[in-house]
């Protein structure tokens, strides 16, 4: 007899769950980190408020995006980790010994980080509307914001679980990182790519992908409802999303080599 | 369920650039058996594993298992085999319970079904009480009782042990080779059983298999192995230096003369290995010969290796998996250290849990050497055999054996260390074999302590040195006294 995929998955996300939980060094820095950046920034470019062109006379509802973008971004050590430690112990060989699909692990330990996810939202929501964020879309802007996040999650999540699986290494996962950061930094995130005067970080920001992915959550705090931005901050998480879910996908083959 | 439950021939695997970590490998496990698969560190043993649990493709030959060919039907082998690999492969988040819970689901088992079963496996393995505590927080032993569990929630029909009871303390150990010779006997299970342990092999298995470099050197039960190294030996030492040639002359009717372990006694591998101690101590009282002592030892597996690849498999010089060959060869002109125990029993070298148990044995051993080098003086090692044979090493009291026998340097300023001797441009040189701990030397793995007993005899490449131990002042008569 063998367990049905849904079976499968179910067991296999509570696993991931469960461990998410219990390893205080993955909800922290999830929770923590994006929330002292969120701070850090904020007062940092209080002033820029000031500034002629700059959207906003709130710098909180402007550098809210900033923790919802790095806490996104944070995904990809915590699962990219989990399925280190996993090949690492030979837990992958445990699981390979069963009649388990391969895809249903890569799903299940996204389970986990779409949990952590939604708590990670629910903080940073808090912690933004108490500082003084506004959405001008209002509470299902605030909502759509979650729903781009989570994809965001998952995406980067996918991203870990696939650098994992082909390094099958904790501290190659690790050092990715502090590289994600610096691709969120050299974004729109702490300036609207049309005030930056500098014309090689203008270029930059507006090739890199994740300007629109910011610009995609920052348009329903500060605009209101653009669908453009809209549109291309979910293309971009829901294009990474299926490329690392199907790279994942793949690599999971070659970790589960069975006969 | 096939007769044979497994069936393995000439299976073969490459890594690139690489040795072949199996060569051709051919054996057969019946039902219900349980098989040794006995060889040193990176002899192939895992590697054999994981092809026969299809976790890796074999490059080449082929194998059933439970009748499924590995290569081509591995759903049908993972649904009728329980795997325990090396490493107890668990998740420090998850308990126990937790673990069997998810194992017994991914295998199809209802929820409540599920529960049930791993109440009963923890039951079994006697972690009930523990199996709310996360992995983490284990013992080694309650590891691989766990490990076992997880490998029989399906009630495979056959299971794959790979070192279950390495890094095990005695207890755990024996506990878990009840728990293995239970399965087999109460349940019809097939074992197969890899191990370096040789007491594992002998006491568990049925039939053993040595492997050595991806190769089978030896196969059949252990009695049949030992037996093809000869026959027991009985060491006798007369109650008189001069009666000496007269008990040569009556051993030498039940068998070859071989050396004794002092000057006075002499040896004698025994063509018959049972009745012929009662028929030698017949022949002795007729012959009018007394004698103060007298021991019979059995050929160990150990025996059965060393006869078969040339050292001792204890030594650890096995070549990794995966490693070039080139890095565990010993090069001619500095023969391996091989500190092996030959006297029956203790043919072995012991490996001790911590630091500070190590410590307490050296301190221990040590006290028992001070004492028997003040009592008794300075004993002598004897080259008897190879280009220096015949030869005294003159250790000048920095040598000493001790009261449980242990070869220790006495020599204050190197004190509680053991040493080890090596014969290097036909000189003999004495290692601090402390500095040499968890080395690789000449393709061995030094580990401590390494104990030698009173007539233990060293292979040191073609030279053989036997260790004159302190007699009792009635029995001293050799030039170390």
């Amino acid at each position: 007899m063998n367990a049905s995929f849904g079976t499968q998955l179910r067991l296999l996300a509570r696993r991931s769950v469960v461990r998410t939980f219990r390893d205080p060094g993955s909800i922290i820095p999830a929770v923590a980190v994006p929330l002292i950046l969120f701070v850090v920034v904020s007062a940092g470019l209080e002033k820029a408020t000031h500034v002629k062109g700059f959207p906003t006379d709130v710098i909180w509802t402007f550098t809210l995006t900033i923790a919802f973008a790095n806490g996104a971004m944070v995904t990809v050590a915590n699962t990219g980790a989990a399925i280190a430690t996993d090949i690492e112990h030979g837990f992958i060989n445990r699981l390979a010994l069963t009649p388990m699909k391969g895809f249903v692990l890569v799903a299940a330990q996204l389970a986990g980080a779409l949990v952590l996810g939604l708590i990670q939202a629910v903080v940073f929501l808090g912690v933004g509307l108490a500082a003084g964020a506004r959405f001008e879309a209002g509470a299902l802007g605030a909502l759509v914001l979650v729903l781009l996040f989570l994809t965001s999650v998952a995406a980067f999540g996918a991203f870990g679980i696939f650098v994992g699986l082909r390094t099958g290494s904790g501290q190659a996962v690790q050092a990715i990182a502090p590289l994600m950061t610096v691709f969120l930094f050299l974004s729109s995130v702490n300036f609207p790519r049309n005030l930056i005067t500098a014309d090689w970080f203008k270029w930059v920001a507006t090739v890199n992908p994740l300007s629109y992915l910011v610009e995609g959550m920052r348009s329903v705090l500060i605009t209101g409802w653009d669908k453009q931005a809209l549109a291309y901050g979910f293309a971009f998480a829901g294009g990474l999303l299926i490329l690392m879910i199907a790279a994942a996908a793949m690599s999971i083959q070659g970790r589960l080599v069975r006969t | 369920m096939a007769e044979r439950a497994i069936d393995v021939q000439g299976l073969v695997r490459e890594y690139k650039k690489g040795p072949r970590a199996v060569d051709g490998v051919s054996l057969y496990v019946e039902t219900g058996e349980i098989y040794g698969f006995l060889g040193p560190n990176g002899a192939g043993k895992s590697t054999m594993v994981k092809m026969l649990v299809t976790l890796l493709p074999p490059s080449g030959g082929r194998a059933t298992v439970g009748g499924y060919d590995i290569a081509s039907q591995g759903d049908e082998v993972r649904k009728v085999i329980g795997v325990a690999l090396q490493e107890a492969a668990l998740d420090p988040l998850l308990t126990g319970r937790e673990h069997l819970f998810l194992q017994a689901g991914l295998n199809g088992f209802p929820k409540k079904r599920a529960k049930e079963r791993g109440e009963e496996l923890l039951e079994r393995v006697g972690l009930s009480g523990a199996g709310d505590r996360k992995i983490g927080t284990y013992s080694g032993g309650m590891r691989r009782r766990l490990d076992l569990a997880l490998a029989l929630v399906h009630s495979p029909s056959i299971i794959f042990l790979d070192e279950p009871t390495t890094g095990l303390d005695p207890h755990s150990r024996s506990a878990l080779w009840e728990e293995v010779r239970r399965l087999a006997r109460d349940e019809g299970v097939t074992i197969f059983l890899t191990t370096q342990y040789l007491e594992e092999a002998d006491v568990l298995a049925r039939r053993v298999g040595i492997i050595d470099h991806g190769r089978i050197v030896a196969e059949g039960t252990p009695e049949e192995l030992k037996a093809q190294v000869g026959g027991s030996t009985l060491e006798v030492v007369p109650a008189q230096e001069s009666e000496k040639e007269r008990l040569e002359a009556t051993l030498a009717r039940f068998g070859a003369l071989a050396a004794g372990s002092g000057d006075s006694g002499v040896a004698v591998r025994l063509r018959d290995r049972g009745g012929a101690v009662a028929e030698i101590i017949r022949a002795l009282d007729q012959a009018g010969v007394a004698v103060s002592d007298l021991a019979l030892h059995s050929p160990t597996l150990d025996d059965v290796f060393l006869a078969r690849t040339g050292r001792p498999l204890e030594s650890g010089d096995g070549e990794p998996d995966g490693q070039p060959a080139a890095e565990a060869a010993a090069p001619e002109s500095e023969p391996e250290i091989d500190l092996r125990m030959a006297a029956a029993g203790r043919s072995k070298i012991e490996r001790l849990p911590t630091a500070m148990l190590k410590d307490w044995m050296a301190e221990r051993h040590l006290q028992g050497a001070r004492e028997s080098a003040r009592q008794l003086g300075t004993p002598t090692l004897t080259i008897t055999k190879g280009p220096l044979a015949g030869k005294q090493v003159n250790v000048d009291g920095r040598l000493v054996i001790g009261r449980e026998g242990d070869l220790v340097i006495s020599d204050p300023e190197i004190s509680r260390r053991h040493c080890a001797i090596r014969v290097v441009d036909g000189s003999l040189v004495i290692d601090d074999l402390q500095s040499l701990n968890g080395t690789w030397v000449n393709g061995k793995r030094i580990e401590l302590p390494t104990l030698l007993a009173p007539g233990d005899a060293m292979s040191l490449g073609t030279s053989t040195i036997e260790v004159s131990a302190p007699q009792p002042p009635s029995l001293v008569s050799g030039p170390g006294a």
